[in-house]
């Protein structure tokens, strides 16, 4: 039994990155999005960034916003926040779904690891890793 | 020795000691309106005729003024920035640049106004307006918190920042 996946879709202005259950996309990724387009305070986005257990599409709209807090700070000429947007781009790089860094075995990035006892990355579903794997990683036929 | 051109009172420059000179005069005089149509005389239609009091074209300051009294007006009824935004044919960034002192204190410069208004006809002894004057004086803006609705249009800003940014700066 193979799982079909979700052909790609956009859920207010984000765009659902692909390999995903229709499932997750509606019990784990849209309400991560809705809580995180709630996040106010700095401090939480960051923690939310760097939290390699969250869906991809989450912790990539807390670095935009946390980008976003830093930009717009900048151009009402007022004292910027103390965010380091070196480490925010870091903890969100190959994350998109376009990024040959993407994970095929988990939700995020290759180099997401678990530190000490903090939170793992969520797993995909061996079916869609198999998938993904075909699809970042094209067999090429030889000569 | 001979008189220079400009320090003696009374020296024309017609004056036919200079040949050179007084033929390039006799030229242009001559000649008449220079040609093209920066120097030919402009016919306006009659709906291009502004009938203005001042008979002027209003500034460029004056337009804008008129533009900041529409925005607060729609502030004042209750629109949102992105309707005021479709009315006025721009960005809601550039709305917000623009028209930001509007935007946060329209209801109030518009309320003012009317008090204003209300007020100077009161003063020519007009009861009806004194009544309702009186009735108004106490009247505040209905349930408003303005430091939780600049909180929230700055979120709104960041979120609309943040989806621009993961699309590339696209919108």
């Amino acid at each position: 039994m193979t799982i079909k996946y979700e052909p790609p879709e956009t859920y207010r202005g984000i765009e659902i990155q692909n390999f995903q259950t229709r499932d997750r996309i509606e019990g784990r990724v849209k309400p991560q999005i809705d809580l995180v387009m709630g996040l106010g305070n700095i401090a939480e986005l960051f923690r939310y960034c760097s939290d390699v257990s969250k869906p991809p599409e989450a912790r990539l709209l807390a670095a935009a916003m946390l980008e976003a807090i830093f930009g717009q700070a900048a151009n009402d000429r007022r004292v910027r926040p103390e965010i380091d947007l070196e480490l925010v781009k870091a903890c969100s790089a190959g994350l998109e779904q376009e990024s040959s860094w993407r994970s095929p075995t988990s939700y995020g990035c290759l180099c997401d690891q678990q530190i000490g006892d903090g939170p793992e990355p969520e797993m995909r579903p061996v079916e869609l890793t198999k998938e993904q794997l075909e699809s970042t990683y094209p067999v090429r036929s030889s000569r | 020795m001979q008189p220079r051109i400009g320090l003696i009172r009374g020296f024309s420059a017609r004056d036919n000691r200079i040949p050179i000179l007084f033929n390039r005069i006799n030229a242009v005089a001559k000649r008449g309106r220079p040609k093209g149509s920066k120097n030919t005389p402009r016919l306006h239609l009659t709906s291009q005729v502004i009938d203005d009091a001042d008979g002027k074209k209003p500034t460029a300051a004056e337009r804008h003024r008129a533009l900041k009294w529409q925005v607060a007006v729609y502030v004042h009824g209750g629109m949102d920035v992105v309707g005021i935004a479709a009315v006025m044919g721009m960005t809601i960034e550039k709305l917000r640049v623009l028209f930001a002192w509007e935007l946060q204190h329209g209801w109030a410069l518009v309320h003012a106004e009317e008090l204003r208004r209300l007020d100077a006809q009161s003063a020519e002894g007009k009861t009806a307006a004194t009544k309702l004057a009186l009735a108004t004086g106490g009247a505040e803006r209905p349930a408003e918190n303005p430091e939780a609705d600049a909180a929230k249009a700055r979120h709104d800003n960041v979120i609309e920042l943040a989806l621009k940014l993961m699309h590339g700066g696209k919108k």
